[in-house]
């Protein structure tokens, strides 16, 4: 029998290796118990220390928290107070309609009444109407053939129209004698030249601005009109923002719909554009719907009435003072309802997205309190908040009145805020866009542009600097997303029409990045800057005002400067950069050369290196800051630091001055502050007061030996890179 | 080449801390070397700011990371594909330490001049090892969690997104435990060839015809690995809320120090299982057949 090999010597084992079976056989190596019970211990504790330590104290300590909903901001009001709200608005453009969509066809059979005011100075002989579903019709519509390349609206799936049937005031049909307006070559994005032909045969090229005549009558300013109107929509395929994927159905810019009114008796009217569709006159909505009972609805307003009858679910929505109508329909919503004060919210997602819901719920309910302490109090008393489903993004991130959509994953808070983002944003546009209502394919800016610059705020109000990304160390700044505003592809001006623009990533780029990063920078500049919005968005609630109104308000409020500084930012084209150029740091030095007392030759001294003590005389110093894009003449704050570690702020403009050369802005400023201590470091904005600073990389500079260096680089990458040298290692 | 060796049971990590604290030092080198043109850049990029890069980090220096993320994009991707290439390279390094940290762990010689050498003269061997392992990971990886997962994917439509999720990462855990199970194999492999002299192909067919063994060195190396993940996480909750960085260093690296700790553990658990291995004797008679 061999030993008991609890201690066998390597060389017996070695032997064993190429020992034949039956020698082998009697040679056992036990594991003794005590050793599996230390192992077995030795594991437990080791999954202690992974589970329990690792998971529980590490991941959690790094990983980001949901913020519970704070209260309203504080808001300073300016001084003689923010202006009473309008309870409605002047109802100019009224609707009775009756929908019913068939699912499996995805078609809308539509009828109803439209009635018009005329609020103009001049009598109307003819009305447009805009026939948005027909930018889908096929693929030569100024919407598909647009080249604008960078933005949404890329998909192309299965064409979608609509047709008017009758369009009928007192028992007149007025349709017979509708002509489509050609808008061939009018944009700088349409690639066909002005007075190019139709498309195909005679068919026209676009059929979604439309003129009617009224016949023999006029409507005499004041009087108004009801019209008859039946209408077929076939939906396409979910693309900008409208349409059906499965079952889905997002239905918006689905029914004919008056052009807005202007003063003179024109209409605002144009074709349905890629960046840019809405500009529309208030009134009143009244909109029964009708789907299959399996469904679920959402939409604008208030449902006032609602009931199921062969097999058909028939609802009835109710809206005043707004200027559009949105739908939505689908057999596997998941709907949650809640109350912000006096508001009713509806979630409607797709099953699972509970995560996403709570995200959403925290975003408009805290984005209900922020915008209305900063705008003014949302006046509906309803909000729905829909999340398209997977395949339907294309309908995500869209404002209709009181209907918004997000969009974004069903995950729980995970550091990045998408859904929060998209949420707050939309949720904005029942401001900027719904009762503020710019015209947005002429001032895009008047609606994304503020509107962004509001979302900005309330996402800094819930996750603070680091409102876009936060899980441990990184941490950034929700301003990131606008940056791209400061360095556009082409250094247009913000302010000008959608159609103006180079192409979509350049109008994303100007409007959404450049406004917001440009009114960020007079919000953290002009203390009463925000307060200006404030009285801009009450002043002008259920109104269609002007870049010129905004700049007036931006002048009474917060001040000319800022009303300056305003306009050139966002009305001219460029960018801007401030920069520290160098400094310049030297022990003074007693004087040198030959000195004349009283001017007289015969006086003259001649003082040479040494003669004269250096003591007490202390430093030169200078510091050249610069300024490069367009001439915006803001007040920058410079951080000066020295070298016994003290620290002096200044101010800096580049306006144009006396002394100017050119009497134009100036591209530099030197700052002179000679002391006791040399000047060792510059910073430009130290306290990031201005976003819309091209980079703030060029915005320091140091003396030789003043440098910070990279030790937190060095640290990181350490460990980190250590960790991956572990994983690939032995 | 066959060296003395350590009994059994005197075979501990624990007992080998200049070996482990060796290879500590040439991962730490290692990363030295991969970090150092992030560092090169980040110090061209921040370096004079009077704050230095805390800048990016701390007080506002969240917008400031975010124009340099935006203004060198193209230097920041590049210097990802270096690094990744580097990383690479060191996978293949690698297998000195390796070789050297089993040899310290099995050798009655405590030198670094031995390990070194002994690191030096199995490297072929554990390289062949090494290409055997990433060869039937990548496949097992495929077989068991690509393929399937992405046949799955269709028929998760209808499902809750969650459901979804686990349903279509379902085949990955699996292979995830497939591919323990493999560097258990591939770690007992290297535990003979290091002790016991095997060559490349006769190792990798003794483990292959021990899956009790194999199995047992799972049941170690899963806790130990998931302690190295909670240091990880002990180590980024300590530091989280500290400003000073030698003392975020120093907490990093004792982390570090310990992760190699907890693998040298592991090697050594292999290496007395690789005993058991050769004197079983249900396995003898064919590791005496491949060895003929």
């Amino acid at each position: 029998m061999p030993e008991c090999p609890c201690r066998p010597a390597t060389e017996t084992l070695l032997a064993t290796w190429t020992r034949d079976a039956d020698a082998s056989n009697g040679v056992r190596f036990c594991m003794a118990k005590r050793t599996r019970a230390r192992e077995l211990l030795e594991s437990a504790v080791f999954v202690l220390v992974g589970v329990v330590v690792g998971v529980g104290l590490g991941a959690r300590s790094v990983w980001p928290k949901t913020p519970s909903l704070p209260e309203a901001p504080v808001v300073t009001p300016p001084e003689k107070g923010f202006p009473e709200v309008p309870r409605t608005s002047e109802r100019v453009a009224d609707y009775t309609l009756f929908a019913k969509l068939d699912p499996i066809n995805h078609v809308v059979e539509g009828h109803g009444t439209i009635t018009l005011k005329n609020r103009s100075s001049a009598p109307l002989s003819s009305i447009r109407l805009h026939l948005y579903l027909n930018a889908f019709k096929n693929d030569r519509t100024v919407f598909r053939r647009a080249r604008v390349s960078g933005f949404r609206g890329g998909v192309e799936g299965a064409p979608g129209l609509v047709d008017v049937k009758k369009l009928s005031w007192d028992g007149v049909d007025l349709w017979p004698k509708h002509s489509f307006v050609e808008h061939t070559g009018e944009y700088p994005q349409d690639p066909l030249s002005p007075g190019a032909p139709p498309a195909v045969g005679t068919a026209p090229s676009d059929e979604t601005d439309v003129m009617v005549p009224l016949g023999e009558r006029t409507l005499a300013p004041g009087e108004s009109a009801s019209f008859e109107i039946e209408f077929h929509d076939e939906l396409p395929e979910i693309s900008e923002r409208t349409g059906y994927h499965d079952s889905f159905h997002f239905v918006g810019q689905w029914f004919p719909k008056l052009a807005r009114l202007e003063d003179d008796g024109t209409f605002a009217a144009f074709p349905f554009h890629h960046l840019g569709e809405f500009a529309a006159d208030f009134g009143r909505y009244d909109v029964t719907l009708d789907v299959p009972a399996t469904f679920t609805v959402g939409a604008t307003g208030a449902r006032v009435e609602q009931k199921v009858e062969g097999g058909r679910r028939i609802e009835r929505y109710q809206l005043d003072d707004v200027h559009d109508f949105a739908f939505t329909a689908w057999d596997r919503y998941v709907l949650r309802e809640a109350r912000e004060g006096e508001v009713a919210i509806h979630l409607l997602s797709p099953p699972g997205y509970e995560a996403a819901m709570d995200r959403e719920l925290l975003s408009v309910a805290y984005g209900l309190r922020a915008f209305g302490a900063r705008y003014g109090a949302y006046p509906y008393a309803d909000l729905t908040v829909v999340h398209p489903p997977e395949g339907a993004d294309e309908a995500g991130g869209m404002e209709y009145p009181t209907l918004i959509t997000s969009g974004g994953p069903w995950f729980p808070e995970h550091g990045t805020h998408e859904v929060e983002g998209v949420t707050v944003h939309e949720l904005g546009h029942q401001w900027f866009y719904g009762m503020v209502a710019t015209h947005e394919v002429e001032w895009p800016a008047g609606d994304e542009g503020l509107n962004s610059y509001a979302e900005l705020g309330v996402m800094q109000d819930l996750y603070g600097e680091g409102s876009a990304a936060r899980f441990g160390d990184v941490d950034l700044s929700y301003l990131i997303f606008q940056l791209r505003g400061a360095e556009p592809d082409f250094e247009e001006p913000v302010f000008q029409p959608t159609w103006a623009f180079a192409n979509g990533s350049s109008y994303g780029s100007r409007v959404y990045g450049a406004t917001a990063i440009i009114l960020e920078t007079l919000r953290r500049t002009y203390p009463r800057f925000d307060a200006a919005i404030g009285v801009y968005a009450r002043r002008f609630r259920f109104e269609h005002p002007t870049q010129q109104e905004l700049f007036e308000v931006i002048a009474e409020v917060a001040g000319d400067d800022c009303a300056a500084a305003a306009r050139a930012a966002l009305t001219q084209p460029g960018t801007l950069d401030v920069y520290v150029d160098s400094i310049l740091s030297e022990k003074k030095r007693p004087p040198t050369g030959y000195f004349d007392d009283g001017g007289d030759p015969s006086k003259r001294k001649k003082l040479g290196a040494g003669d004269e003590s250096s003591e007490g005389l202390g430093y030169a110093n200078a510091a050249w800051i610069g300024r490069k894009g367009a001439p915006i003449d803001l007040p920058i704050e410079v951080e000066l630091r020295f070298g016994d570690g003290t620290r002096r702020r200044e101010i800096v403009r580049f306006g144009p001055t006396a002394t100017s050369p050119n009497k134009g802005a100036a591209t530099w400023r030197r700052l002179d502050v000679d002391g006791p201590q040399p000047l060792v470091a510059v910073i430009v904005d130290p306290d990031l007061r201005v976003p819309m600073d091209r980079t703030r990389l060029d915005n320091f500079a140091t003396r030789e030996g003043h440098s910070g260096g990279a030790p937190v680089t060095r640290e990181r990458a350490l460990a980190w890179l250590g960790v991956l040298a572990r994983s690939f290692g032995p | 080449m066959i060296a003395p060796k350590l009994d059994v049971d005197a075979i501990s990590a624990r007992r080998r801390p200049k070996a482990i604290a060796a290879v500590w030092a040439f991962e730490l080198a290692v990363a030295w070397v991969l970090a150092s043109p992030w560092v090169e850049i980040v110090g061209r990029v921040v370096g004079r700011h009077p704050d230095g890069d805390r800048a990016l980090f701390w007080e506002h220096g969240r917008l400031l990371l975010g124009d340099a993320l935006i203004h060198h994009a193209s230097i920041i991707s590049a210097l990802v594909r270096s690094t990744l290439w580097l990383l690479a390279a060191w996978a293949i390094v690698s297998l000195l330490p390796l070789g050297g940290l089993l040899a310290a762990l099995s050798d009655r010689d405590t030198s670094l001049r031995n390990a070194a050498a002994r690191g030096t003269a199995l490297f072929a061997r554990m390289a062949g090892l090494q290409g055997l392992s990433l060869v039937l990971g990548a496949f097992g990886l495929l077989l068991i969690g690509v393929v399937p997962s992405l046949l799955l994917e269709p028929r998760t439509a209808n499902l809750l997104p969650r459901t979804a999720l686990v349903v279509s990462l379902f085949p990955l855990v699996m292979a995830g435990g497939a591919l323990a199970y493999l560097g258990a194999l591939f770690d007992l492999a290297r535990a003979l060839v290091a002790r016991h002299d095997a060559t490349t192909l006769r190792a990798f067919v003794a483990v292959l015809r021990a899956p009790r063994h194999v199995g047992r060195l799972v049941a170690v190396s899963l806790p130990r690995t998931l302690a190295s993940l909670g240091l990880l996480g002990l180590g980024a909750a300590l530091t989280s809320p500290l400003h000073a960085i030698l003392v975020i260093g120093l907490v990093h690296q004792v982390v570090a120090f310990a992760r190699v700790g907890l693998r040298a553990s592991t090697l050594a658990r292999a290496l007395s299982l690789s005993d058991e291995l050769v004197s079983d004797p249900e396995l003898s008679p064919v590791e005496a057949q491949v060895a003929t």
